[in-house]
């Protein structure tokens, strides 16, 4: 127990920061706890994070057919862990589910509505040496008079773990949104994440599928496939954290209403680094890039040249992040290094200064 | 064995800061050793400690200094072993002449990935690394790859680079770019706290049409010959220096039209820098470069001369740095303002860091 125990204080002391600014300024590295996913709340102690953000993550399509830069980690949240008897529970307000967030982005459905009021309820308890955990997904907005819109959601999380691996699953079982004649379905969606731990080394690998189906005088009908198997090296000393890994990820997203079909193989590779600067600084950054695989393909049938495209290997996809976190006692304030400097979805410019010093900030008072 | 270490102590006792705003505030000084000049001589990575060194910048736009790359080293035994994500190479066929090249749409490297490798043989350090990039847009039949080698050492007070520039080219769907064989190389002898150096480059390119036929070519070429003195005292470093630099471009065009223009400059500049520990915890580093009596660039046709100054306007450059060190990581960056050509003279909250880096030392 007492070796649990220090296990457990060594994986925290440098992780102690589960924020939107601290999964970003590390890459959003497949190995680092997802504080949404139930296996995971026993991770440190119970905490209260609140994310800075915008109320609404702004215009997800402004016209049909236009793509939009509307950042599911844009709007503002709060999360709540704390103990009930042998296990804990979740609470989590504002998240925008990020399968449900980006289907919707991509559907093309003029002005749709993301997720409205998301809450998410969570609940996880220790059995046996592993921790087993579920959640539950809901939205629902709804204008009743005028021109008639509504949008709900609905999904469940399952997840359990132990020292050696973890299996998560998310299960969309409702996305719809509706205004006028327009009607959006997203289909069934299911997103299987699952782990091992070998020493220092860990593996990982996902499986989603996902779709919806569009009805606005145009229709569609997408569905995405996606695979990934990442590995990562983690390397601690002296109370710091280094880490480096590489996958292969490949991608289907086909229409069979648009008579398109997008096909990617990709081969990232990203380094990150978690160092204690002082007792009260944390910094963090990381860089990730395409090697060797970086392909993209868009078919359209019948063959339309001004829109097909074909990349292999594709353009520069290096991107930079950084981040810091401030320790005042219990209480930590995460932040990117200036919204500026680091992704996603890519960097811009190179600085630091008084006007985009810390970005996307969270605030955690660890109980 | 025990030189390697001096050497290695004495190139390091001021560099616990290495990044790419280090060199640049510090002019790019020759006798610099850094995280960035691994890159052009691979033997460095054996005089740095492991680290891992994260450059931010842009994705896409790809100029060389403003994009976002990382680099990684991990000893083996007496050998080092390095990966870089996303360095900009200005390798011996020098990416940055595709931009005089005129082709349309013409791009730079796209996620170039270079492969270090550094071993300890005696007293004497070799490094080698590979430089790669490849992008193919197969729709819009638009190419981009490079590829080159690098080649590196240091002995004693000696140290040599060599850099060959295997492939550089870009096919645009329309005109092709191909960079001809580049070569560049370099010396140093460190005699006492003076610092003698030599370099030199070879690069060039053609661009051609469809039907394969030419429709310009050019020539470059530079030579470089320099002393520098550094003064070190209290870990602090104060160095001056002077080099002679000569360089030759000559671009012909055959189609549309045939024409030819060649610019020659010669130039002497002088160049003065610091590397102050401000603090425990801040460094402070700057330089000023400007050309000193001999400054002139000449540039004819075949009839004709077009252009020529001797001596030329100015070329003034300083740069302001500066380096916040917490234990083993340094956070690196230039005063915003302060740095380049265009440099105001303002240091406030609004301009503070720029070109920032991060480096963790093992």
């Amino acid at each position: 127990m007492k070796n649990l125990l220090i296990i457990a204080i060594a994986l925290s002391t440098v992780n102690a920061f589960a924020s939107k600014a601290y999964y970003s300024s590390l890459g959003g590295s497949i190995h680092l706890a997802d504080k949404y996913s139930p296996e995971n709340f026993f991770e440190g102690s119970e905490y209260f994070t609140i994310e800075a953000g915008l109320q609404t993550p702004g215009t997800l399509t402004a016209l049909t057919g236009l793509a939009s830069t509307a950042n599911a980690n844009a709007t503002t949240e709060g999360q709540l862990v704390k103990s009930v008897g042998e296990g804990r529970v979740s609470v989590l307000l504002g998240h925008e589910d990020t399968t449900i967030f980006y289907n919707r982005q991509n559907s093309g459905v003029a002005l749709i509505q993301a997720q409205q009021n998301p809450l998410e309820l969570g609940y996880a308890m220790k059995w046996d040496g592993f921790v087993v955990g579920a959640g539950l997904i809901y939205s629902k907005y709804e204008v009743k008079v005028g021109t008639v819109e509504s949008e709900s959601s609905l999904g469940l999380r399952l997840g359990i773990s132990n020292q050696l691996f973890y299996t998560a699953a998310k299960l969309i079982l409702e996305d719809k949104y509706s205004k006028g004649a327009t009607t959006y379905k997203g289909a069934t969606g299911i997103d299987l994440l699952g782990g091992m731990n070998f020493g220092s080394t860990s593996v990982h690998a996902n499986i989603v599928s996902t779709g919806f189906t569009v009805n606005d005088g145009a229709t569609a009908d997408s569905k995405t496939n996606k695979y990934s198997v990442n590995a990562v090296e983690k390397i601690k000393k002296d109370n710091n954290e280094f880490f480096y890994g590489a996958g292969v990820v490949q991608s289907v997203v086909e229409d069979t209403k648009l008579k398109n079909k997008t096909t990617t193989l990709n081969l990232p590779l990203i380094i990150g680094l978690e160092a204690v600067a002082t007792n009260w600084l944390t910094l963090r950054a990381s860089v990730s890039q395409d090697v060797l695989l970086s392909d993209s393909k868009f078919e359209s049938t019948p063959v339309n040249p001004l829109t097909n495209t074909n990349t292999s290997p594709g353009l520069n996809s290096t991107k930079f992040a950084a981040g810091a976190g401030l320790t005042f006692n219990k209480v930590t304030i995460d932040g990117l290094i200036a919204t500026a400097v680091a992704g996603p979805p890519a960097a811009t410019v190179q600085d630091i200064n008084t006007n985009n010093l810390l970005s996307s900030v969270a605030v955690t008072y660890n109980f | 064995m025990k030189k390697v270490l001096v050497i290695a102590l004495a190139l390091a006792s001021v560099n616990a800061f290495a990044s790419r705003a280090r060199v640049q505030a510090l002019g790019n000084s020759p006798q610099l050793v850094d995280t960035q000049t691994v890159y052009s001589n691979p033997a460095d990575i054996l005089v740095l400690g492991d680290y891992v060194n994260f450059e931010s910048g842009t994705t896409t736009g790809g100029a060389e200094n403003a994009n976002a790359e990382g680099m990684i080293t991990r000893s083996m035994g007496d050998s080092k072993l390095g990966l870089g994500l996303g360095h900009q190479y200005a390798n011996a066929s020098v990416w940055r002449l595709r931009g005089l090249s005129g082709v349309a749409g013409i791009v730079n490297q796209q996620n170039p990935v270079s492969l270090f490798y550094g071993v300890k043989t005696g007293d004497m350090l070799i490094g080698g690394s590979l430089v790669y990039s490849n992008y193919n847009d197969k729709q819009a039949g638009i190419k981009e790859s490079s590829n080159g080698l690098r080649l590196g050492l240091r002995t004693g007070n000696w140290d040599a680079k060599l850099g060959l520039g295997l492939g550089n080219n870009f096919d645009g769907g329309a005109d092709k770019f191909k960079g001809t064989l580049g070569v560049s190389g370099g010396v140093g002898y460190m005699m006492d706290d003076v610092y003698l150096s030599g370099a030199f480059e070879l690069a060039g390119f053609k661009v051609e049409n469809t039907t394969g036929a030419e429709k310009s070519n050019f020539d470059g070429s530079s030579l470089t010959v320099g002393a520098l003195k550094s003064v070190k005292k209290d870990g602090n470093e104060l160095f001056y220096g002077i080099s002679l630099v000569s360089a030759k471009r000559k671009t012909s065009t055959t189609l549309p039209s045939v024409t030819e223009s060649t610019t020659t400059t010669l130039a002497l500049p002088l160049t003065v820098g610091m590397e102050v520990d401000a603090a425990t915890w801040l460094t402070l580093r700057g330089s000023v470069t400007q050309s000193t009596l001999i400054n002139s660039s000449k540039t004819e046709s075949a009839t004709s001369t077009s252009a020529e100054t001797a001596p030329g306007a100015n070329n003034t450059i300083a740069a302001i740095g500066a380096g916040l060190k917490f234990n083993k990581l340094t956070l690196d960056g230039s005063l915003q303002g302060l740095t380049g050509s265009t440099a105001t003279q303002d240091l406030n909250g609004n301009k503070l860091l720029t070109t920032v880096g991060v480096t963790y030392l093992f």
